[in-house]
């Protein structure tokens, strides 16, 4: 009982005494060359205070919003590589990035106390696919500069924020291709990781993240929707730092537990949407909901700790995965 | 078009030593089935001596029907399907580029709204709903018809803007004949093909063999201002063999014809002029088995067919990773009776079932589908009138498909003018690839269907040696839940839906005149087409306006030919205008073409051969008939054939 009290506070304290910390997707440890495409059952990937919304579909087999990868072939083209950073690896050598289908946009949200936090910045770069759609064409988009070489092509990645359920008028540009220069030498297709600041957009609850093309045809946009990032920088808000959220009280029910397990929370609390996340026993967050029953099944057995937010109060319990 | 050398060009075809008897044959199977098709059909100058197959339906009554015979043939036996249709109807082809794909858009529909029928069996890919007419070489047919309109309730689902009936004749000239015919040409061409038939009195071989190759590897100019390139990745190889054998108990008995039709195509996939390289490659190939059986009684025919058809499409591109075969069966039975009935009925009825199974990658497990048809049609005819109605039900996979009626009427006014009407339902069924593809298949689209009118007269007059024909239609055709392809909100794919509604309407002229001369003839044809095809409800994905062309249908379409033999020595002059189009990017310009081809035949008691010339966009034009998929300039062929018998 000792060591619960104990790492729940550690729990608490790392998450409010930290000023800045940086996501890097590493928390899912990938085998070599995977791509993880499919959040269920939870509805995002959660790293740290960050989560990035996934709908996979398993009767198509298709996925939108943002997946997880390590892979690093950096020379195949073709929709078959949708999963690889053109980069080659993470941002900084790191071996884990996200990667975003991003056709009709998508967030990125900041998790309980996190929110309204700053998002210093990201490193962001193009993956495979749309890279090398941009640089040589294919059967649908165009290679950027057209025929003559002179296009003023663009794919750009335009960020803006969600702040009290309010989007944000301010954002942040990035071009992940630019052929606009009338000096063609001057064009370029982002190839490596770039750190973009936003820092400017200020505090933020979530990110939504659209992109726009020069090649549009009647199906809209013909270069590939995809771009990757990763080392996500975050200002935790002093506010944040200084006011500890009510405890919650709660049980779990069944524990142990092999394929879902229920929570027993007051009434109120349910009115107000509630926020489950699970951590191994380092401290990872593995799995995040918002809907009862917690599926567990594709946890391995062992120790893990579930923390519930619910109407501004925070609680944790421990839960033993059994087969 | 009309053909100024039918006579010599039959000659070629069937020889001239036992020509009645062969034409006796044949114009007695005409006679019935086409009921005085020279009558109705819309065809420029009708040579005087043409070779017809029997006709797997009746003529459809108040319809435009422009027949190709053997003689005419003769002219594209080098070319396939779809360079027929771009010199001789008013079918738009969607050409991506020499030996590439090729689709239609019969009377401003869609590519799968054509359908092409080999024979009476329906040749469409029952996974895509449409056919490649670059892969049916025109050698394989004895004639062609090109039938403008709906025929829904004749030849089933696709048959909306109009459709190409491929055609066999039976031959029962007895003796042993040979031809062959080489051409080369540009980039690379090299064609050969031959023909060995042999016939007795109750049987009867023919055997053609078709292999034409292709580097494609032409210069073009991807922008006014920029210099030419090389086309690359565009090789073509391709593969044919019809073989038919003919049975018969005696001469006007009941016959047995048994054919197959092997075929084997090697097509690199070139790049577009916005992509820097392409390695992608098709390969299709197609295995079409058929037995025809027909009895003649008193009264009529009695026709069974049974086929089985198996084809397949090998897709590679080893710069995408990506390998993928995509193979399907067909099983296909026709019982069909011509009957008449009293001095002016006529009445037709077939029953008709097709089995299909289809299986690639992207469908999971094999998918299956089954169409059971009812067919029935009635005509009435005097020496001034003819009328005809027919009617069509169907069942596909348990489910009823929409109840077909056509109607149709026609009148001689007098030895010149002849009117015409017709009014059709129409439906297209959902593909394969529509209910199964994963991902994006919605099983539960609705068919295409509507209606289509048609109006039109034809004029035709013999004056000396001058004959006069001209023929004017005008149509519209409503079709009511279009399924179209698109990305919807927060789906990474394409799925198909019910979502637009298009109205097509337009008119059609064709016109003609002839002169005959003891040296030889001059004749000059022209067509021109005006089709508006809208979007009657705006679509948001793709994005469409209403009161929008469909994207590849252009408004005008002029084709047209000038002729002129002299003695021994033919001269053609093919030419088209085609109207813009709006493509899924960017708008394709129109374009002007013209060819010219030359040949000359001699012949002796038991040999023809003959040696031609062509140049192929005399004036060097860049156009695009797809956007970003460039055309060759001007380029040539030459080849020679003989025959011997």
């Amino acid at each position: 009982m000792r060591y619960l009290c104990l790492l729940v506070l550690c729990f608490v304290l790392s998450a409010y005494l930290a000023a800045q910390t940086t996501v890097s997707f590493e928390n899912f440890n990938l085998p070599p060359n995977t791509f993880l495409n499919n959040a269920a059952p939870n509805e995002a990937f959660v790293s740290g205070p960050v989560a990035l919304p996934n709908n996979y579909d398993p009767v198509w087999m298709s996925w939108t919003g943002w997946g997880i990868s390590n892979r690093t072939d950096t020379i195949t083209p073709g929709f078959l590589n949708e999963s690889s950073a053109i980069a080659g690896s993470g941002a900084n050598g790191s071996p884990t990035y996200a990667v975003s289908y991003a056709f009709d946009g998508v967030t990125m949200r900041l998790l309980g106390p996190a929110a309204g936090s700053t998002v210093l910045g990201m490193y962001v770069t193009n993956n495979a696919y749309a890279y090398y759609s941009m640089r040589d064409g294919d059967a649908f988009a165009k290679k950027f500069g057209g025929v003559t070489g002179n296009d003023p092509d663009f794919f750009l990645l335009t960020i803006k924020k969600y702040r009290n359920g309010v989007l944000g008028s301010d954002s942040v540009n990035f071009y992940l291709a630019d052929y606009r220069s009338p000096n063609n030498s001057e064009d370029y297709i982002v190839k490596q990781w770039t750190y973009v600041d936003l820092s400017a957009l200020g505090e933020v609850d979530s990110l939504l993240f659209t992109l726009s093309s020069s090649d549009v045809g009647a199906f809209g946009m013909n270069t590939p929707a995809y771009f990757c990032i990763d080392e996500v920088s975050i200002q935790l808000s002093v506010s944040q730092k200084e006011v500890l959220p009510a405890p919650l009280a709660f049980d779990l029910w069944p524990n142990p537990a092999s394929s879902q397990v229920m929570l027993n929370l007051p009434s109120d609390f349910y009115t107000q949407g509630v926020r489950i996340e699970i951590f191994d026993a380092l401290g990872h967050p593995v799995q995040m909901s918002s809907q009862m029953p917690i599926f567990v099944d594709r946890l391995a057995p062992g120790l893990y700790y579930v923390r519930v937010w619910a109407g501004g109060a925070v609680g944790i319990r421990p839960l033993r995965v059994v087969r | 078009m009309g053909d100024g050398f039918p006579f010599l060009f039959f000659l070629l075809t069937i020889g001239w030593h036992k020509q009645q008897r062969s034409l006796g044959v044949t114009w007695g199977m005409l006679a019935f089935c086409s009921l005085a098709s020279a009558q109705s059909d819309s065809s420029f100058f009708l040579p005087q001596v043409q070779v017809l197959a029997p006709a797997a339906r009746m003529q459809p009554v108040g319809a435009r029907v422009e027949q190709l015979d053997s003689a005419r043939l003769t002219w594209h036996a080098s070319e396939n399907a779809a360079e027929v249709l771009i010199r001789r109807s008013g079918f738009y082809v969607r050409n991506y580029g020499p030996g590439s794909l090729a689709t239609t858009s019969a009377r401003g529909g869609s590519s799968a709204q054509t359908a092409v029928v080999w024979n009476g069996l329906p040749l469409q890919s029952p996974m895509l709903g449409q056919l490649d007419f670059a892969l049916l070489p025109a050698f394989f047919s004895d004639d062609m018809a090109i039938q403008y309109g709906t025929s829904t309730a004749a030849w089933g689902s696709g048959a909306v803007g109009g459709a190409l009936l491929l055609n066999n004749t039976s031959n029962w000239k007895p003796g042993l004949s040979v031809s062959t015919r080489v051409g080369m040409g540009s980039f690379g061409w090299r064609q050969t093909s031959s023909a060995l038939r042999y016939g007795r009195t109750y049987w009867a071989s023919s055997t053609r063999l078709f292999i034409e190759s292709a580097q494609n590897d032409f210069l073009y100019r991807p922008a006014p201002t920029l210099p030419y390139q090389r086309q690359t990745n565009a090789q073509l190889q391709q593969q044919a063999a019809l073989q038919e054998f003919f049975f018969r108990t005696r001469p006007q008995g009941a016959t047995l014809v048994v054919r197959s039709w092997w075929q084997n195509t090697f097509r690199q996939i070139p790049p577009t002029i916005t992509q820097r390289r392409s390695e992608a490659e098709q390969g299709d190939a197609a295995w079409r088995t058929a037995l025809h059986w027909r009895k003649p009684g008193q009264r009529g025919f009695w026709e069974i067919r049974a086929a089985h058809f198996e084809e397949s499409i090998r897709y590679r591109d080893p710069l995408l990773l990506q390998d993928t075969r995509s193979v399907f069966r067909t099983q296909m039975g026709e019982a069909e009776t011509i009957l008449r009935v009293g001095k002016r009925w006529r009445h037709q009825t077939s029953l008709t079932y097709v089995q299909t199974q289809a299986r690639t990658p992207a469908y999971g497990s094999e998918a299956r589908q089954w169409r059971a048809a009812l067919f029935s049609s009635w005509m009435w005819q005097t020496d001034r009138w003819r009328a005809q109605i027919d009617a069509r039900v169907e069942q596909i996979d348990g489910h009823w498909a929409p109840f077909i009626p056509g109607m149709g009427v026609e009148c001689q006014l007098n030895s010149h003018w002849h009117l015409r009407a017709r009014a059709a339902r129409h439906y297209r069924a959902p593909t394969l690839n529509d209910r199964f593809w994963l991902p994006g298949g919605n099983p539960n689209l609705r068919p295409e269907n509507g209606w289509s009118q048609e109006i039109g007269t034809d004029y035709r007059k013999e004056k000396g040696a001058w004959r006069y024909y001209l023929a004017l239609t005008a149509f519209q055709r409503r079709i009511y839940d279009w399924i179209l392809w698109a990305r919807q909100v927060g789906q990474p794919f394409f799925s198909p839906q019910n979502i637009a509604e298009v109205w097509s309407r337009g008119a059609e002229s064709r016109g003609e005149v002839q002169y005959i001369a003891p040296w030889g003839l001059v004749q000059w044809g022209i067509g021109y087409d005006y089709v508006r095809s809208t979007h009657e409800r705006p679509v948001v994905n793709p994005r469409i306006e209403k009161g929008s062309q469909l994207f590849y249908v252009p408004k005008h379409r002029v084709f047209g030919e000038i002729l002129g033999q002299w003695r021994r020595l033919q001269l053609i002059i093919f030419y088209q205008y085609t109207g813009a189009v709006i493509g899924l990017n960017e708008r394709v310009p129109a374009f002007n073409l013209t060819s010219v081809r030359a040949q000359y035949v001699w012949q002796g008691r038991t040999f023809q051969g003959g040696v031609f010339g062509q140049i192929e966009n005399v004036w060097n034009t860049s156009y695009f008939v797809v956007e970003r998929r460039p055309m060759p300039g001007r380029h040539f062929r030459v080849g020679s054939h003989f025959r011997l018998q």
